[in-house]
């Protein structure tokens, strides 16, 4: 009798790469619903369109590597990357600006480096920061929140004009800058006097967006109960902004936003969950992650007060993939049995 | 309730335990054969004491344990030893190990047991020794002796004695049901074990999964110090550290034993085993395993006899193949899965696990590490297993052991959780095993280079004590030859000390232009290298100095003579004999350093520095032609005619003495380059048995040059044997006084050959400077290089025209001896001829055996070059082979024709002088018998090389190199075919000396003037005959080779090679036909000659 050879272990918890995907996915709908909610159909549009573009990317570039694409398609990253490009883009935003992301985001950022696991760089990312810096009013045009528009949101035939046929009337009658781009260029006012300029807008725009984050920090918490990912790098993250913001405005809240400014507006919460606990690119032990989450925060804070761009990200996710590697090899947990954790790869003198 | 601690990490996969504690613990039946590995053990493998056929009980000591650390193995049940040999054991490699294999009697009859009764009074040796005469080991998978164990506290305090009663993996329930059923035997043992190790504290660890167990063992504990601690469930609180830890918040130190930390670990199935061994006497041939898994209908329990095959098992546990997926022995973490069922179960075999494919579905497909870190959170041993996984698949093994890999307890933990179904623990294995290799690699290498140091040391020593002795000699010997010479100086005069000013000074400038030739040579060869284009000045310059170095030599020559002259010949006679001695010190101190250089090229090729290896081979390479330019020298003085002899012979008993002195110095030279070879040999045979792949190499290189060096003082030896003594013919000539022209032309030739021999030398290095030049592998280093050879060869070949003209030209001593003397002295005319045919002949054997020695120096070169796999190289060495061969093909034929040839005697005498006839037919048989000789010794010789490269070829098979193997196969049948001819040669020269024999009688009886025409006529015809013969043996083993190499281009399916290699066999063939066709016009004509000369035999017996 002859018997087929498998190495040890021969159990395995039944979890896989796509069922992991599928869940981060399953965890983007509270945001995504909000979002929609509060802005109409654009963010919709943009997550299906941002898929379809990204699946037919992989696959193509997959055969162009004579790779069979099935498994990897079925292994819903590549979708995953898709949504999380659309739900960060505005909504509204024309189709080629979706295309062109998803052609970024999965031919260059990921498949170019060797697909999934190898990516260095978060390709959503990757894709928004170059939409950013290539086409920075298509990007910084976002949509008025729907109770400013006496609760009706731009319909979807409306929406899907301006996304298709680029009408760009639809989307100039609509958009507004966000809070932070709002509050980046206040210019010579005052916090208070800012936020008093137009309370009426501030409080709805403000609102929506504080709507939209707490959907997406309800799909995180969702993800840290399932253990999808430990709650290092959020934690660290927000962490590290509210310390930031929180230690600025205390010192002088005429000038500085609070943290509740920053923890509520913009992609804060989308990054915390989502994209900065993004495994493939994140620092790997439990202390690098907290370095890694804390960096994000500190960067997401000063580009936000004294840099160029209202929101940051994007970028603050970059600057610390940069840094992942580095931080594993000085973050090595202490292994069982030794006195203390190595530091670096060097042997010990 | 004492407090626990937690690990790190851990899994919850599901238990699955409740489907073998249904039924209680069942003795299996007695299985009908056993077979017991030699090693269950960790240490080493214990050494069998029973003999195949011997009868054996239950019980028996079989194997006892070997060293330290080891184990006995018991028979387990009672029969008869019918094999102890290699079977296949249970491993997770699948290998082979030497069992014992018992066929039962189905008695199971006992040996009488002796329990220690009063094991509590008993002392602690007493109780090691039943522990170890039991042949316990660790029950819980790594099977460690536990009588070793117990000990360590000879070495160690031990506070805490943990018993592992955790049993965290799946499926396994052995330990639960031994508990539940046999809760005192525990308690009993763990006692006995604390007895042991004395510790403060003995904890039985159980997890919270087993509860009729640990209330079984909590009621036998009550009333004793030992203490049932239950911890929480999880996977793998039963591994050693993770439990010690749960129960003492101790941590083993990395590398280290709990017993660095106070603590010993148990398994509680040993301490049942311990109970057994100490109050019953019983040796360990039994234990409790699991049989389990939905493809075994019986999932149960059961006391099983060690050895027991597992088709057995699987019988007892109604095994349903059809449905199981695989065969585990251990659990489903870290048990591994059985090949077959032909394999037996071990001291450590727990669990039978056979699940269905609805449990364990074949393995997912392995998908890209996302780094989620799942595993690093799941990790007992606290490591970064994604980032291990990262760095084995990269190969990055420095880094994997920077980042603790040998921490990895194997628990599979981290591979359980992976979502991305990496076999990560397999990564592990592999990059741990990769390390250790290398590791045993760069201890191996120490190892090596420490002998090596050792073994230089030594030289050197016995070097020097070598040089001290000589020095010692050589004192003792110059003072008693002092006195002699100052004595002969004082009667001689001051005439020969003028003589000898002024050789002095004819040697400094012979070596001044030596010096100068040298430097223009390596100008030469360095402007070659360079490409320069004074190219031509230079070798002008070369030349020049060369002809310069030539006249200095004449004149060193002709002084000499006239030294000689000098009235005192023995002066002159001890002159030479002094330059002899001097010479023979030169040779015999450029052997030493021979020796020195090839030492230091294999100390240099053993520590394998490249450029090293290339210095000392230059080293050696202008060591040895150092040694040839003195061995030449010595030659040179050696076959110098000796003054005293040339000088008025008057006695020529001094040259005679002369020869035979140098005649004694080749004999011992042979005998000593045989003991070289022995020696050679013998330190090959060492090597090889060391098994160092770059010594063997070396010595083999030894061995050929020895070889070599011995073919050389053979042929001296023979060519000095065969030479007529000098005085001979010196006597004889002394009529009239040619012997100065003779010497002349000697001188001549000597010089010419001399040429040959340093154009060889430069061909040699030239060709050792490319083939290093190879092995470096630089390109425009070998183009120059093989320049260089070219150039060499060419120089070379002129020298050998040179020398062959000389050669031809008769001797001017000859003609002008024939012209001086009176004519009548037929018989000095005809010795004259016959030892110039003679001369002839030696230079002609002498350039067939350069020219063998050619092939085999290119076959060498051809099969290195093979080895190394360049194919442009390999296809220039072919080239260079087949010009060495065509050369040899060249030579041999001169060979021949000059040995077919008829001796220039008998065409000389006028007279029909029927004496002279007589002696020319002695002469004749003589001639007949010596080439006789010689074929026998070729034909010894190429079945001596036969023999060579058939135990190369088996040493080739045994080392398994394919390529090796087919040069190896090739030098065989080219043996072969030298033998074929050789043998054929014999046979024709056998039968020509069977005829000769037979004619000189008849030749004597007829002696009338029309049978000579006739016979010399047929003599012709046969020698004919025998050349036709021979030309096609040649054609016939150059077609077989053709078409040898025409089906190997064949099958090698290079369409170029086999139309030209098909080329080549139509030639070939073409070739064989016209032989054939000769053979057959030849054979005809003797037919029909054979019955002329019939007729003539019956005309004449008719007269």
């Amino acid at each position: 009798m002859a018997f087929i050879r498998v190495s040890s272990p021969h159990l395995h918890r039944p979890l896989s790469t796509h069922q992991v995907m599928r869940y981060v996915i399953l965890a983007t709908l509270p945001g995504l619903a909000a979002l929609t909610w509060i802005f109409g159909w654009g963010s919709l549009i943009n997550v299906i369109l941002a898929s379809a573009f990204g699946l037919v990317f992989e696959a193509t570039v997959l055969m162009a590597r004579k790779r069979n694409p099935v498994p990897a398609l079925k292994d819903n990253s590549a979708l995953l990357t898709c949504v999380l490009l659309g739900l960060a883009l505005p909504p509204l935003a024309p189709f080629w600006l979706v295309l062109t992301g998803s052609f970024v985001a999965i031919v260059i950022a990921k498949q170019l480096y060797g697909g999934l696991g190898n990516n260095p760089f978060n390709p959503a990312m990757v894709a928004y920061a170059l939409l950013l810096i290539s086409f920075p009013v298509e990007m910084t045009q976002w949509i008025m929140p729907a109770e400013m528009l006496n609760g009706n949101t731009v319909s979807l035939s409306a929406s899907l004009q301006a996304v298709f046929a680029g009408h760009q009337q639809v989307a100039d009658a609509f958009t507004m800058a966000t809070p932070l781009d709002g509050f980046k260029h206040k210019g010579e006012l005052m916090a208070d006097e800012y936020w008093r300029l137009d309370a009426f807008a501030a409080e709805k725009v403000w609102g929506g967006w504080a709507f939209a984050s707490v959907g997406f920090m309800v799909g995180g918490l969702f993800l840290l109960w399932k253990k999808i990912f430990t709650w290092h790098i959020p934690v660290a993250m927000l962490g590290s902004l509210t310390l930031l913001s929180a230690m600025f405005y205390g010192g002088d809240p005429s000038n500085y936003a609070s943290p509740m400014v920053h923890l509520f507006s913009g992609a804060t919460m989308l990054g915390a969950f989502f994209i900065a606990t993004d495994p493939v690119t994140a620092a790997t032990s439990n202390k690098g992650k907290l370095w890694f989450g804390a960096g994000i925060g500190v960067l997401i804070y000063v580009i936000r007060t004294w840099g160029n761009y209202p929101d940051a990200v994007a970028f603050s996710v970059l600057l610390m993939n940069f840094a992942a590697p580095f931080i594993d090899y000085y973050t090595q947990p202490r292994s069982f049995g030794h006195k203390k954790a190595r530091k670096g790869i060097k042997h010990d003198a | 309730m004492r407090t626990t601690w937690d690990f790190h990490g851990g899994i919850h996969p599901e238990e699955n335990k409740h489907q073998s504690t249904q039924f209680p613990i069942v003795d299996a039946p007695l299985p009908k054969k056993v077979i017991l590995p030699l090693q269950q053990h960790i240490g080493a493998p214990a050494e069998p004491v029973v003999l195949v056929g011997e009868k054996v009980k239950t019980g028996q000591l079989i194997a006892k344990a070997d060293g330290f650390i080891s184990a006995n193995i018991h028979a387990s049940i009672s029969g008869t030893v019918v094999a102890i040999e290699d079977h296949a054991i249970p491993h997770a490699s699948g290998m082979t190990d030497e069992c014992i294999i018992i066929e039962s009697d189905g008695q199971d009859e006992w040996v009488a047991l002796e329990p220690l009764a009063d094991w509590e009074n008993a002392s602690v040796d007493e109780l090691l020794n039943k522990i170890a005469s039991a042949g316990i080991v660790g029950m819980g998978g790594a099977g460690f002796p536990t009588a070793v164990k117990a000990r360590t506290r000879e070495r160690h305090s031990i506070d805490t004695l943990v018993i592992n009663a955790a049993e965290c993996e799946p499926y396994i329930t052995s330990d639960d049901m031994a508990m539940r059923t046999y809760p005192e035997h525990v308690i009993v043992g763990a006692k006995i074990l604390c007895q042991l190790v004395d510790p403060s504290s003995c904890l039985i660890g159980i997890e919270d999964n087993k509860p009729e167990a640990i209330k079984a063992l909590q009621d036998a504990a009550k009333g004793s110090h030992i203490e049932v601690v239950v911890i929480p469930t999880k996977y793998p609180s039963g591994g050693e550290k993770q439990l010690i830890q749960i129960l003492t918040g101790r941590e083993v130190p990395s590398g280290g034993l709990p017993a660095d930390i106070g603590v010993v670990c148990q398994n509680v199935g040993t301490t049942i085993a311990i109970y057994k061994a100490v109050t019953q006497g019983e040796p360990l041939v039994s234990r409790v395993t699991t049989l389990t898994g939905n493809a075994f209908n019986r999932r149960q329990n059961f006391t099983i006899r060690l050895g027991t095959p597992i088709n057995e098992l699987l019988e007892l546990g109604d095994f349903n193949q059809k449905t199981a997926s695989r065969l585990l022995m251990g659990g489903p973490m870290m048990g591994f899965s059985l090949q077959g069922d032909e394999l037996p179960v071990v001291k450590t075999t727990n669990c039978l696990l056979a699940p269905t494919h609805d449990e364990f579905p074949d393995p997912e497909l392995e998908n890209p590490c996302i780094r989620c870190g799942m595993c690093e959170q799941a990790c007992p041993a606290e490591l970064l297993p994604q980032q291990l996984h990262w760095f084995a698949k990269a190969q990055e093994f420095e880094k994997a052991q920077l980042f603790n890999l040998f921490d990895c307890i194997e628990c599979g933990a981290c591979a359980f959780v992976c979502p991305s179904h990496i076999p990560l623990v397999q990564y592990y294995r592999y990059a741990k095993a990769e390390i250790r290799r290398e590791d045993e690699e760069a201890k191996k290498a120490e190892r090596a280079k420490i002998r090596f140091e050792q073994r230089q040391a030594r030289l050197e020593r016995e070097e020097a004590e070598k040089a001290a002795k000589r020095k010692a000699r050589m004192a003792a010997s110059a003072k008693p030859k002092t006195a002699p010479a100052a004595t002969t100086a004082a009667t001689t005069g001051s005439a020969p000390a003028l003589d000898e000013a002024e050789q002095k000074k004819l040697k400094i400038q012979r070596a001044a232009a030596a010096v100068a030739l040298k430097k223009a040579e390596k100008a030469l060869a360095e402007g070659k290298e360079n490409n320069a284009d004074n190219l031509a000045e230079l070798e002008k310059a070369q030349q020049q100095a060369q002809q310069k170095l030539n006249d200095i030599d004449s004149k060193l020559g002709t002084a000499k003579p006239a030294a000689s002259a000098a009235p005192a010949n023995s002066q002159a006679s001890e002159e030479h004999e002094k330059a002899l001695k001097q010479a023979k010190i030169a040779a015999a101190a450029s052997k030493a350093a021979i020796k020195k250089a090839e030492k230091a090229l294999a100390a240099a090729q053993e520590a394998g520095d490249e450029a090293e290896i290339k210095a000392k081979e230059t080293d050696l390479a202008t060591a040895k032609e150092n040694a040839e330019k003195a061995a030449d020298k010595l030659k040179a003085l050696q076959s110098a005619p000796a003054p005293s002899a040339t000088a008025p012979a008057a006695d020529n008993s001094a040259a005679i003495a002369e020869h035979e002195k140098a005649l004694k110095q080749a004999k011992i030279a042979a005998a000593a380059s045989k003991a070289a070879i022995k020696k050679a040999e013998k330190a090959l045979a060492a090597a090889q048995e060391a098994g160092d792949e770059s010594d063997i190499k070396a010595k083999e290189e030894a061995v050929a040059t020895a070889k070599a060096n011995a073919e050389k003082a053979a042929d001296k030896l023979k060519a000095l044997q065969d030479a007529p003594p000098p005085a001979a013919p010196s006597a004889t000539a002394s009529a009239a006084d040619n012997s100065a022209a003779i010497a002349e032309h000697e001188k001549a030739l000597k010089q010419a050959k001399i040429a040959a021999a340093a154009s060889k030398a430069a061909i040699k290095k030239t060709e050792k400077a490319l083939a290093t030049a190879q092995e470096a592998g630089d390109e425009a280093d070998i183009k120059a290089k093989e320049e260089a050879v070219a150039t060499a060869k060419a120089n070379a070949e002129k020298a050998a025209g040179k020398l062959k003209a000389l050669q031809d030209t008769p001797p001017p001593a000859a003609p002008s001896a024939t012209a001086a003397s009176t004519v009548d002295n037929a018989a000095a005319l005809a010795e004259q001829q016959k030892a110039d045919h003679e001369k002839a002949l030696k230079q002609a054997k002498i350039a067939a055996a350069a020219s063998k020695a050619a092939i085999k120096k290119a076959e060498k070169a051809l099969a290195a070059a093979q080895e190394a796999g360049d194919e442009a190289e390999i296809k220039a060495k072919e080239g260079a082979v087949a010009t060495a061969k065509a050369n040899a093909e060249k030579a041999a034929d001169k060979l021949k024709a000059l040995q077919d040839a008829p001796p220039p005697a008998p065409s000389a005498p006028t007279a029909d002088n029927a004496a002279a006839g007589a002696q020319q037919a002695e002469q004749q048989k003589a001639e007949q018998e010596k080439a006789l000789k010689q074929a026998k010794i070729a034909a010894a010789a190429s079945k001596a090389a036969i023999k060579k490269a058939e135990k190369a070829l088996t040493a080739a098979q045994d080392s398994g190199d394919a390529s090796e193997i087919q040069n190896c196969e090739q030098a065989l049948t080219t043996a072969k075919d030298k033998a074929e001819a050789a043998a054929n040669k014999l046979a024709d020269l056998q039968q020509q000396a069977n005829a000769a024999e037979s004619k000189p009688a008849a030749d004597a009886e007829a002696k009338t003037s029309t049978s000579a025409p006739s016979e010399e006529d047929t003599a012709a015809k046969v020698k004919a005959l025998k050349q036709a013969k021979i030309i096609l043996a040649a054609t016939r083993t150059a077609l077989k080779k053709a078409e040898k190499a025409l089906a190997e281009a064949e099958q090698g399916g290079d369409a170029d090679a086999i139309s030209e290699q098909q080329q080549t066999v139509a030639r070939c063939q073409k070739k064989f036909a016209d032989a054939e066709q000769k053979m057959a016009e030849l054979t005809g004509d003797e037919q029909a000659n054979n019955t002329v000369s019939k007729g003539n035999e019956a005309d004449t017996a008719s007269v």
